[in-house]
C-alpha cells in the first residue's frame, strides 16, 4: 500500500523502516539472541574457564545431544502434539544396543540397524494410537516413557553393558576439521529440519494440521498419517542420540538421557514455538537448545551446586519463556 | 435526544496503529428502542460496540449513561451499569447446565457452595423474559444452536440490562430459527431494553429494527428512522456507491452435458432419496433450513462420508469415491460451511492457505518452490478482490469476507468439474457478498458445475440457475429460478407449497 511513498522518501528513511520491520518480525530470535550473549557474558566474568574453545565445544556437543532429539520435537509441538517419551527412549535405545551387541553377539552394524527400526516404529505405532483412537498425544507417550523405563531396566538389569569397537568409538568421539562429530551431524540434521518446515509439503502440512487440523482434512491432507509419522521421527532421533551416547561411552546404560524430555520441550517452546500447535520455528528450537545448554555448562563452572543447579536452570527457564510470551502479546495488539 | 437517552456517545474517536477506526461518532439510543448498526466488515461497528462495552478506551469523546459522563475502564464496569453484549461467538461452557451458564461467574452462594435452587430460579425467571421455554437443568451441549443462541441473550438479560448489544446473532441459525430470534428481540426492547442489532441481512433489519445508523470507514455517515430509508438507499450509504444488483441473465444450461449425476441417494438418515443431475456450468442452489440434511449432501459428494445408498457419478472417467483426496483429484472440492472450523488454517499466511490441497502444482522433486506460490497467490488475490495487506499476512488477520474469499479461491482452480459452496456468503458484508457470487458466475462461465448451499432464499436469485429445495428430510424436484419469484420461492422453502 505504501510501497511507493516508501520509495519515494529517502533512502536511509526506507531503511530504517525495513530494518524495523525485520527487527519486529524476528523479535523472538532476537531477545533470545541477546539472553543467550548476555547470559555467556555472566558466565564469563565469574569464571576463567567459561569462554574458552575446549568449554564451548564442550556446550556445543550437549547442545548437540539435546538438539538431535528437540528437531523432532519442534515438528511433533508444531503438529499440536506432545512427546514426553524422548528421554526413556533415548535409554532404551542404548541399552537395546548393547543387550544385542553385547549379550547376543550380534554384529554391531546389524543391532544399530535393530534399534533404529524399533524405536522408530514403536513411535509410529505410539503416534498410530494417538491418531486412530483420538487419544491425546500426552497420554500415548506417558505410557510409552514407562514402558520403555521398564524395558531398559529389564534389558540391562540396571548394568551398563560395555560395547567394545574402536571404529564405533569414533562416530560420537571423532572429529573432522576440528569439529566434533555429534555437533556435526546435529548441525546436518538441523539443516535437514530446516529444509523439511520450509520446502516440503509434509512440512508445510504439519503446521496446517496444527493450526486447524479440521480445515487441514477438509483440503485432503492426511492428517492421521501425519500426526502418527512425528511420533516416528521422534523415534528416530531418539534411536540415534541413544546410539551416539553409547558410542561416545563405549558401553550402553540406561542413566543418560534423563529429563531430557523436559529440556527438550523447555527448548522448544522457548524458542517460539507455541504448544497449542500451528506455529513453530526450528531455528528458535536452535537458540533454546543453545541457552538450556549454555544454563547448564555455566552453573557448572561457576559452582552452583548439584541440587541447585535444577532449580536455577527451572528459573531461567522460566523466565526464558514469559518474555517470549510478553513479546508476543505486544505484537500481537500491532 | 441525550436527555432521553439510555446510553449515549460522543464526538468519540478511536485510532489503531495505521488505521483510524473511528471519527468524531456519535451514538445514543433510547429506552425501548431496537437500533441497527449497519456498515460494511471494517466499518467501526465492533469499536463502537467496544468502546461502549468497556473493552476498548476511545481516544477522544466522551460515554453518557443516563446523561451521566462515565468512564468504563473494564467490561465489568460497563455490565454493572448496565450494558451487556452477545458477541457473535459464544460464550458458553457445553457441559454445563442450562442455568449454569446464565449465571456464570456470578452463581449464587449459600453457606455451604452454590445455592442451586437460586441458580435455577434465576434461569428460569429470566428465560420466562425471554418467552422461550428450555429445560434449566440440560447440559448446553444437548442444545441446538440457535437454542445456544437464546441462552446466550438469556445470560445477558437475566442482569437486567438497560442497552443490549446484539453482534450478528442470527448469522448460524436457520430461517424459522431467526423468525424466533426477531420475536424474543422485539420482546426485549418491549421492556425498555435499548437492543442495538448487528447483521449483515437486511432483511432482519427491516423485520426487527426502529432505527438505523450506518458506519463508513470509521465514520458517522447518518442516523435515521429505519422507515425512511430504502433497502437500495442503505446498501449505498453502506458502500458509499451505487452498487449494480447484479442481474443475472439464468441461462439455458441444460443442453451442456452432465458433470455430475446424484441418484437416489441417502445420507446419514437426514435426507432421503434425492436425485439430480447437474450440468456444466450451471449454478445449482440447494435451499433449505439448517439440519436438513443440506450440507451433508454436499459433504458426501465431496467424499467425506459415503451416501447410506443411492450412486454418486461424474462424467466421463470421473469414478466416485468417498476420499476427499481422491474427489479432489477428480476435480471436486468443497468449501465448508463453517470457514474458522474447517476453512482456514488462521496462522499460516493468505499465500499458503490458498494452496493447501494443491501444493502439487508448485512442487518439484519435493522441493516447494515459493516463487509459484506467490505467481499463484498473487493471480488469486487479484481475481478474488482479497483485501489484504501482503500475501503471507496471516489468514487471521483478515476481515471476515476476506477470509471467505481466501477459502473459496482455495478450490478456484482445483474444482474443474464441481465446485460445492457451503453458505459462501455467510457473515460477509454487501460488497464481498456481489464479489462472491460474481466469482461462482465466472467458475460456471468456465464450465464447472456448481452447487451452492444458502439459508438466504434471496440470494438463489442472485447467483443461481436452479433450485431444489430440502424440507421434511427429501428433496423437491429441480426448479428454473426463471420460474420462481420470492413469493413462491417463499411457499416452496416452507413447504407450503407442494411441487
Amino acid at each position: 500500500m505504501n510501497k511507493s511513498t516508501a520509495k519515494s522518501t529517502d533512502t536511509t528513511e526506507g531503511l530504517t523502516a525495513s530494518l524495523f520491520s525485520f527487527l519486529r518480525n524476528n523479535l523472538n530470535a532476537i531477545s533470545l539472541l541477546i539472553g543467550l550473549i548476555i547470559t555467556a557474558a555472566i558466565f564469563s566474568l565469574n569464571s576463567d574457564a567459561f569462554l574458552t574453545l575446549a568449554n564451548i565445544l564442550n556446550i556445543l556437543r550437549s547442545a548437540a545431544f539435546l538438539g538431535i532429539v528437540t528437531w523432532g520435537m519442534t515438528l511433533v509441538i508444531t503438529t499440536g502434539e506432545i512427546d514426553v517419551s524422548v528421554g526413556p527412549a533415548v535409554a532404551f535405545s542404548a541399552v537395546l544396543l548393547g543387550w544385542l551387541a553385547t549379550h547376543h553377539g550380534l554384529p554391531l552394524f546389524l543391532a544399530i540397524i535393530i534399534v533404529i527400526v524399533t524405536v522408530t516404529l514403536v513411535g509410529y505405532l505410539g503416534g498410530y494410537i494417538r491418531a486412530r483412537f483420538n487419544v491425546p498425544s500426552f497420554v500415548t507417550t506417558l505410557a510409552l516413557w514407562s514402558i520403555y523405563d521398564g524395558m531398559k531396566q529389564l534389558l540391562s538389569n540396571n548394568q551398563p553393558i560395555p560395547v567394545k569397537s574402536e571404529a564405533f568409538k569414533v562416530w560420537a568421539n571423532g572429529s573432522i576439521l576440528g569439529i566434533p562429530n555429534p555437533i556435526l551431524i546435529a548441525g546436518i540434521l538441523f539443516l535437514i529440519f530446516l529444509y523439511i518446515t520450509k520446502q516440503t509439503v509434509y512440512g508445510r502440512s504439519l503446521y496446517a494440521v496444527g493450526g486447524n487440523a479440521k480445515a487441514a482434512y477438509a483440503s485432503g491432507i492426511n492428517v492421521r498419517q501425519i500426526r502418527a509419522s512425528v511420533f516416528a521421527i521422534t523415534g528416530l532421533l531418539s534411536a540415534i542420540t541413544g546410539i551416539l551416547q553409547v558410542s561416545r561411552l563405549g558401553t550402553a546404560t540406561g542413566q543418560i538421557a534423563t529429563g531430557l524430555e523436559f529440556s527438550s520441550i523447555a527448548a522448544v517452546v522457548i524458542g517460539g514455538t507455541a504448544l497449542s500447535g500451528g506455529r513453530g520455528l526450528i531455528l528458535g528450537s536452535l537458540l533454546g537448545v543453545l541457552f538450556i545448554s549454555l544454563i547448564a555448562n555455566g552453573l557448572v563452572l561457576i559452582g552452583v551446586n548439584s541440587q541447585a543447579q535444577n532449580v536455577v536452570r527451572g528459573v531461567l527457564i522460566l523466565v526464558a519463556v514469559l518474555v517470549n510470551v510478553v513479546f508476543k502479546r505486544e505484537s500481537k495488539v500491532i | 435526544m441525550t436527555g432521553s437517552a439510555t446510553l449515549s456517545l460522543q464526538n468519540i474517536y478511536k485510532s489503531y496503529p495505521g488505521v483510524t477506526a473511528l471519527k468524531q461518532v456519535d451514538f445514543s439510543i433510547a429506552p425501548g428502542e431496537v437500533r441497527a448498526l449497519l456498515g460494511k466488515n471494517g466499518a467501526g461497528k465492533s469499536t463502537l460496540i467496544r468502546i461502549a462495552c468497556g473493552l476498548e478506551k476511545p481516544d477522544r469523546g466522551s460515554v453518557l449513561i443516563r446523561g451521566q459522563q462515565v468512564d468504563l475502564k473494564s467490561p465489568a464496569e460497563a455490565k454493572r451499569l448496565g450494558i451487556e453484549m452477545v458477541s457473535q461467538e459464544l460464550n458458553l461452557v457445553p457441559w454445563l447446565s442450562v442455568a449454569e451458564n446464565i449465571s456464570l461467574g456470578n452463581w449464587p452462594k449459600r453457606r455451604m457452595g452454590i445455592n442451586y435452587k437460586a441458580m435455577r430460579d434465576y434461569a428460569a425467571e429470566s428465560l420466562a423474559r425471554l418467552q422461550v421455554d428450555l429445560p434449566p437443568d440440560l447440559p448446553l451441549f444437548r442444545l441446538s444452536p440457535a437454542q445456544q443462541q437464546l441462552v446466550e441473550i438469556a445470560k445477558a438479560i437475566a442482569r437486567q440490562p438497560s442497552v443490549l448489544f446484539l453482534d450478528e446473532p442470527t448469522s448460524s441459525l436457520a430461517a424459522t430459527e431467526v423468525a424466533s430470534l426477531l420475536a424474543t428481540v422485539k420482546h426485549i426492547a418491549a421492556q425498555g431494553v435499548g437492543v442495538i442489532y448487528v447483521s449483515h441481512r437486511l432483511a432482519e433489519i427491516a423485520k426487527v429494527a426502529d432505527s438505523a445508523t450506518i458506519l463508513r470507514n470509521g465514520n458517522l455517515i447518518s442516523t435515521a428512522p429505519l422507515h425512511t430509508l430504502s433497502e437500495q438507499a442503505i446498501v449505498m450509504q453502506m458502500v458509499g456507491e451505487a452498487v449494480q444488483n447484479l442481474e443475472i441473465e439464468s441461462k439455458e444450461v441444460t443442453s451442456k452435458p452432465v458433470v455430475l449425476e446424484v441418484s437416489k441417494m441417502t445420507v446419514k438418515s437426514r435426507i432421503k432419496n434425492v436425485s439430480f443431475k447437474l450440468h456444466g456450468g450451471e449454478v445449482l442452489g440447494l435451499a433449505g433450513l439448517l439440519g436438513t440434511g443440506r450440507s451433508e449432501i454436499l459433504r458426501a459428494i465431496a467424499g467425506f462420508e459415503a451416501p447410506d445408498e443411492g450412486e454418486i457419478k461424474l462424467a466421463s472417467e470421473g469414478t466416485y469415491r468417498a476420499n476427499i483426496r481422491h474427489m479432489l483429484a477428480k476435480g471436486v472440492a468443497l468449501s465448508p460451511e463453517d470457514r474458522r472450523v474447517e476453512g482456514i488454517v488462521p496462522f499460516l499466511g493468505v499465500d499458503e492457505n490458498l494452496m493447501v490441497g494443491r501444493w502439487r502444482d508448485v512442487t518439484k522433486a519435493g522441493n516447494i518452490s515459493w516463487r509459484s506460490v506467490s505467481r499463484i497467490a498473487k493471480d488469486l488475490i487479484k481475481r478474488l478482490a482479497i483485501k489484504t495487506p501482503k500475501q503471507d499476512t496471516p489468514v487471521m488477520n483478515l476481515s471476515g469476507g476476506n477470509q471467505q474469499k481466501v477459502v473459496i479461491g482455495r478450490w478456484l482452480d482445483v474444482a474443474d468439474r464441481v465446485l460445492l459452496l457451503d453458505e459462501p456468503t455467510r457473515g460477509v458484508d454487501v460488497e464481498a457478498k456481489n464479489q462472491i457470487y460474481e466469482i461462482i458466475r465466472s467458475a460456471a462461465a468456465r464450465g464447472v458445475g456448481v452447487v451452492v448451499v444458502t439459508s438466504e432464499l434471496e440470494e438463489l436469485f442472485w447467483c443461481c440457475d436452479s433450485v431444489i429445495f430440502l424440507r421434511n428430510g427429501e428433496a423437491s424436484r429441480k426448479y428454473p429460478i426463471s420460474s420462481l419469484d420470492l413469493e413462491s420461492l417463499n411457499l416452496l422453502a416452507t413447504g407450503t407449497l407442494q411441487s
